[in-house]
């Protein structure tokens, strides 16, 4: 009888499949984890911004954020490293009576997972955003138990830590095929060799669909590109991340977001309102122009700010915005961790203890209802949308 | 010390630049912190953005990132396992108001 030399295998070194090896290794499963990148997070990971927060209106993210907020905010206490956690709190500023509308139909439900979130009058707001643009300003939501840390930092601490319990990383690797063999995954190959496991997860990111193909899994996931920049460092001078919800005037972005990090760089993103599919990376001149108005309509000192630099990475969106959890029915021991549609930064801690748990254990961490939510069988078609994405 | 042959150039590099000796100006990085890195197995100099922020200062690596790979090729590493960081725009740093069409300055 053949014994496979590792319990699983994960495709993609990045802001999931770097927690899930971990927490996989602390139920002492053999893992190799391989990326075509060179080093830990090169993928989409360096490409966030950094926020993470629970403040969700879908009940699985909330449910897979929270578990994600408690390791990063007690990482450093846990482990002595440092990911930059910076527990500010997500703010969202509200001008219209729209946004009002739809934050304030959500907090019901967010409440309800005793998320610290809730409607503040414009002095919180500007307390909380000094020099914001007071004219029309009608309050907003602030959940002072989100936070932002480092993506780069985090994916490299996840990283040291399965590496120092075991974990092999096979980095300059990408996965070229996918072995099966009477309907079961036995392993992947590589350009270097084949190496076999009966757990195989894809956690691929914007590779996702190429790699479902390989087991003639049709997984829809498609990349969206969106840009950032980070400025100069500057004095702190505020903690939350905030998030504009209004559709520009300019009509290029929908809403658009940013927070301070902790060496005081302002790191800021936009929503393009028509989404910009495909995997270029390359920067745009269109951004920062765009992103320069709404940045000094909202803040007007913010003109003052000095642009560092600009990047652009790729969101993996699913059709209805949600991201898949499961196991493919068709291919046994394929696992499937995929479609974060920009959100896997946040997402990736809580995705890894859940899906650790579910392969390993057989049951999900979170809720069995919440979990089904996210299968990969599930009517895509059905309009379902979140309120708040 | 050795003494050079004569009519060649002797590298001195590798005495001058101690652990002190500071590699990356903008966020004040020294030979000591990116050698520890080098020996603990990091090629990818994008790893050593994360771990140290070598690259991440104003200049945007254009002066620290020719003297880490001579410090990789002292540790007796083979440059074609390093990877090099990746550049990104801007070339230098540029006020808001410029992309917006603004005038700088006041606003406080």
């Amino acid at each position: 009888m053949r014994v496979p030399e590792y319990d699983a295998i994960i495709i993609g070194g990045g802001s999931v499949g770097l927690p899930m090896a971990y927490f996989m290794t602390l139920k002492k499963w053999k893992v190799l984890v391989l990326d075509g990148a060179p080093a830990p997070g090169q993928g989409q990971n360096k490409a966030a911004i950094g926020g993470v927060r629970a403040t969700h209106s879908d009940p699985a993210k909330i449910k897979l954020c929270l578990d994600g907020l408690k390791i990063f905010s007690t990482w450093h206490q846990e482990h002595g490293t440092d990911i930059e956690w910076l527990e500010g709190g997500y703010c969202f500023p509200v001008y219209r009576e729209k946004e009002e509308r739809i934050l304030k139909d959500i907090l019901p439900l967010q409440k309800s997972f005793e998320l610290d979130i809730d409607w503040v009058g414009p002095d919180r707001i500007r307390e909380l955003i000094p020099g914001i643009n007071e004219k029309g300003l009608r309050g907003g939501t602030f959940s002072p138990g989100d936070g932002q840390v480092s993506p780069l930092r985090a994916a490299t601490e996840f990283w040291r830590e399965g590496r120092d319990r075991g974990a092999e990383y096979r980095f300059n690797e990408p996965v070229t095929g996918l072995s099966v063999k009477g309907g079961r995954i036995r392993g992947v190959e590589t350009r270097l060799g084949r190496y076999s496991a009966d757990v195989v997860v894809n956690a691929a990111g914007a590779g996702a669909r190429e790699i479902g193909l390989m087991a003639g899994i049709d997984i829809p996931v498609v990349p969206e590109s969106h840009e950032g920049g980070i400025s100069a460092p500057m004095e702190r001078f505020f903690d939350a991340l905030i998030v504009d919800m209004r559709p520009g005037p300019e009509g290029k972005t929908d809403n658009f977001y940013f927070g301070q990090t902790v060496n005081g760089q302002v790191i800021f993103c936009y929503t393009p309102i028509k989404p910009v599919t495909g995997k270029n990376r390359s920067c745009t001149s269109e951004f920062m122009p765009v992103i320069a108005r709404r940045l000094i309509d909202l803040i007007p000192r913010l003109k003052n700010m000095l642009i560092r630099r600009v990047w652009r990475g790729l969101y993996p969106m699913t059709p209805d915005g949600i991201i898949i959890l499961d196991h493919v029915r068709e291919v046994e021991g394929f696992y499937l961790s995929v479609g974060m549609c920009g959100q896997g930064l946040m997402l990736g801690p809580g995705v890894g203890l859940t899906m650790a748990s579910f392969i390993i254990d057989g049951k999900p961490l979170i809720d069995k209802k919440a979990f089904d939510s996210l299968s990969f069988y599930r009517d895509f078609d059905s309009k379902r949308s979140e309120a708040l994405k | 010390m050795q003494e050079a042959e004569e009519g060649m150039v002797r590298d001195t590099s590798a005495e001058c630049v101690t652990d002190d000796t500071i590699i990356c100006r903008c966020e004040r990085v020294t030979a000591g912190e990116i050698r520890s890195e080098i020996r603990a197995g990091i090629r990818d100099m994008n790893v050593l953005k994360a771990t140290l922020r070598t690259g991440m200062g104003a200049c945007g690596g254009k002066s620290c990132t020719e003297l880490i790979l001579k410090l990789y090729e002292q540790e007796g590493v083979d440059l074609s396992e390093v990877t090099l960081p990746t550049n990104r725009p801007f070339v230098s740093e540029i006020p808001l108001s410029a992309f917006a069409g603004v005038e700088e300055g006041g606003g406080e």
